[in-house]
C-alpha cells in the first residue's frame, strides 16, 4: 500500500563542505559548512532549526569515536552550530543517510519538529579492522581475521567472483560504470575528480588489489560532510527552493542466516526485498525514474541494485550499462553526480543531494531529460540496504 | 612492517567454543540444529530455519567445493603482509547447499589457474600456535565428484 505520508514531507536545500584527501581541519569543521550551506539554500536561518538528525557511525570498526574528529553526532552540532532551539534530535546508526532521512520525515509528520537537519560528516581514516587487540579475532572475526580476510573489499571481490561466475562478464563491462561515473564527475564542482577524466583503458591499467577487483572499483575515501533540510510540504512551498517530495521509502528487515560476511548473503534476495518495498510505498515502479542514484561504495553493488530493483533482470546487469545506457543522456541516468566512486565516498548522501537537485531541476549540466521522479538506494542491498523516491510534484 | 605471516588468534567464546575445541582435535565440527536437521556456520544462539535453539555440534566430512576465491595482492589484514599474495577460498561444505567456510593459501599455496568453481577441496588443519589449530582447505587431488 502507498505510504499515507506520500508527499507531506520534502527536502528544501543542499550544502556542501569542500571534499579533501588531507587535511588537518577537524571533521566537526566541515559539518559546520555543510549544515549552514543547506541552511542557507533553503533560505532560512539557524533559528529556525529545531530537528537534527545523523548517520554518525565512524568509518571503520573498533575506530576512535571522538565527537568532532572522527565522527560528528548530534552532541557537537547542538553545541557548536548555535541552531534552534532545537527540540528533537537522533543519531541513527542503521539505515546509512536514507536512514536518517526516514525517521527525520516521520519526526516531521508527528509534529516533533517543523525544520531538520540532516547530515553525514565522512572521516578519512584507514581501515584498521578487528576489535579485540592486534594478534587476536574475537566473535565472527575468529572465523575470518585469522585467514587473512578483513575488510569489506576482499568479501566484494569474492561476491563479486560468484557473480561473475554464474551470470559471465568481464572487467571491461564493470568498467563501462566506472567510466560513466568519472564522466559524471568532471560536470559536478561537487566531485573530489571534476578534474580527472579517465577512459576505459585508464581503467583497465589499474592494480588490482583484491582480483577480480581493482583499486578504481572502490569509492575514494575522503574528508567532508553533505547536508539537507527537510521540512513539511506545506512550509517547503514557501521557501527560496522548489521542494523536492519524499514519496515513498524502504529499509530492508529481513531475517538474515548466520554468514561469514553481510556480503555472501544473496544481494538479489536482499535488494529485491527492500525495492519492492519501496515501490509500494512509493506507488511507482522502475519505470517511472527519470534516473538512479545507486550505492556504490564498491562498484558491483550498483550492478546488484539495477538487478534487484528491476530496472533489468537478474544477472543482466553489466549488460545494460554499456552503450551509455546509464549517461546523463541515456535511457536510465545512473550516478548522475560521479557516484562515492568519484565525487567521493559519502555513504549515500551524495546520492541523497543529487536526486534532490535532479528532481529540482537544479542538477546544471547533469540535469536528466525527465526529472519528475528519482530514487535512491544506499548501501549495498545485503547490508540492510534502503531506499527514498523523490519527486517533483506531492 | 612484519617480515613473517602473523595470523591473528581466533578467541573462543560461548558460541563457538566447541567449534575451535573440535579443531584443536583435527575434526571438523559445525553446528547443527536438533529438531530440523539444517547445519548453520558461524554458529548462533537460534536456528536459522526453525527458530528452536535445540543446537549441537557434530562431525562432517571435511569433503566440501569450491565456490569463490579472491587473489589477494597487497597487504590489506593485520598479520598478512608477507604472504602476499595469497588467495582467500570461499568453500561450500558437502553438508549442505549454501553452508560456507573461508580459508586460505597462505601457508600452502595453490596454483590460481588450476582453481574452478566446483573444485573438489578437503580440509587439513593448521598448526598456527602450541594448541591452536585452524581449519583449512585445499584442493583434494584424490577426490571424486
Amino acid at each position: 500500500m502507498t505510504w499515507n505520508g506520500k508527499g507531506r514531507v520534502a527536502i528544501a536545500g543542499v550544502g556542501f563542505s569542500p571534499l579533501a584527501r588531507h587535511t588537518e581541519v577537524p571533521l566537526g569543521r566541515y559539518a559546520e559548512t555543510a549544515i549552514a550551506n543547506a541552511i542557507e539554500d533553503a533560505g532560512l536561518s539557524a533559528a529556525d532549526i529545531d530537528g537534527l538528525a545523523t548517520y554518525p557511525a565512524p568509518s571503520y570498526r573498533g575506530a576512535p569515536q571522538q565527537d568532532g574528529i572522527d565522527l560528528v553526532g548530534p552532541e557537537y552540532v547542538l553545541s557548536n552550530c548555535r541552531l534552534g532551539p532545537v527540540r528533537w534530535y537522533a543519531d541513527l546508526n542503521a539505515g546509512m543517510a536514507v536512514g536518517a532521512i526516514v525517521q527525520s520525515a516521520a519526526a516531521l509528520i508527528a509534529g516533533a519538529c517543523d525544520y531538520v537537519v540532516v547530515w553525514r560528516a565522512m572521516p578519512h581514516a584507514k581501515a584498521q579492522p578487528g576489535d579485540a587487540g592486534p594478534g587476536r579475532a574475537a566473535g565472527a572475526d575468529a572465523f575470518t581475521l585469522p585467514y587473512g580476510c578483513a575488510v569489506p573489499l576482499q568479501w566484494h571481490a569474492l561476491r563479486w567472483r560468484r557473480h561473475l561466475e554464474t551470470y559471465g562478464g568481464t572487467r571491461e563491462k564493470l568498467g563501462a560504470l566506472v567510466v560513466n561515473s568519472r564522466r559524471n564527475a568532471t560536470l559536478n564542482d561537487n566531485a573530489y575528480f571534476r578534474d580527472k577524466p579517465m577512459t576505459g583503458q585508464d581503467y583497465l591499467a589499474a592494480r588490482i588489489i583484491s582480483d577480480p577487483l581493482c583499486l578504481l572499483d572502490c569509492d575514494l575515501p575522503l574528508q567532508g560532510c553533505v547536508a539537507v533540510v527537510l521540512t513539511t510540504a506545506e512550509r517547503a512551498r514557501d521557501l527560496r527552493q522548489k521542494p523536492a517530495y519524499l514519496a515513498g521509502f524502504a529499509m530492508n528487515s529481513q531475517p538474515r542466516p548466520p554468514t561469514l560476511n553481510y556480503t555472501q548473503l544473496d544481494p538479489h534476495e536482499a535488494g529485491r526485498e527492500t525495492s519492492q518495498a519501496l515501490w509500494r510505498s512509493a506507488g511507482l515502479g522502475p519505470h517511472d525514474m527519470g534516473a538512479a542514484m545507486l550505492y556504490d561504495g564498491f562498484a558491483p553493488s550498483t550492478i546488484y541494485w539495477l538487478e534487484s530493483s528491476g530496472f533489468c533482470e537478474r544477472g543482466e546487469g553489466l549488460d545494460f550499462i554499456q552503450d551509455g545506457r546509464i549517461a546523463i543522456e541515456g535511457a536510465l541516468p545512473v550516478n548522475t553526480f560521479g557516484g562515492s566512486l568519484s565525487q567521493g565516498r559519502l555513504h549515500g548522501m551524495g546520492h541523497v543531494a543529487e536526486a534532490v537537485l535532479q528532481v529540482t531541476g537544479r542538477a546544471q549540466a547533469r540535469q536528466v531529460r525527465r526529472a519528475d521522479a528519482v530514487c535512491v538506494f544506499s548501501g549495498s542491498p545485503m547490508f540492510r540496504g534502503s531506499g527514498i523516491v523523490l519527486t517533483s510534484e506531492p | 612492517m612484519t617480515a613473517t605471516l602473523q595470523r591473528p588468534r581466533p578467541i573462543p567464546d560461548s558460541l563457538s567454543r566447541p567449534f575451535w575445541e573440535a579443531a584443536n582435535r583435527r575434526e571438523l565440527h559445525i553446528q547443527r540444529c536438533e529438531a530440523c536437521a539444517n547445519w548453520q556456520h558461524p554458529p548462533a544462539a537460534r536456528c536459522y530455519r526453525c527458530g528452536t535453539d535445540t543446537l549441537a555440534f557434530r562431525p562432517v566430512s571435511g569433503r566440501a567445493r569450491l565456490v569463490s576465491w579472491t587473489k589477494v595482492c597487497q597487504p590489506l589484514a593485520p598479520g598478512f603482509t608477507a604472504p602476499v599474495p595469497y588467495i582467500n577460498l570461499l568453500v561450500e561444505l558437502d553438508e549442505q547447499a549454501d553452508l560456507l567456510v573461508l580459508c586460505d593459501t597462505a601457508t600452502r599455496p595453490v596454483e590460481e589457474d588450476a582453481l574452478r568453481v566446483g573444485t573438489r577441496m578437503r580440509v587439513w588443519f593448521e598448526e598456527i600456535a602450541p594448541d591452536v589449530l585452524l581449519p583449512q582447505f585445499t584442493p583434494d587431488t584424490q577426490g571424486t565428484p
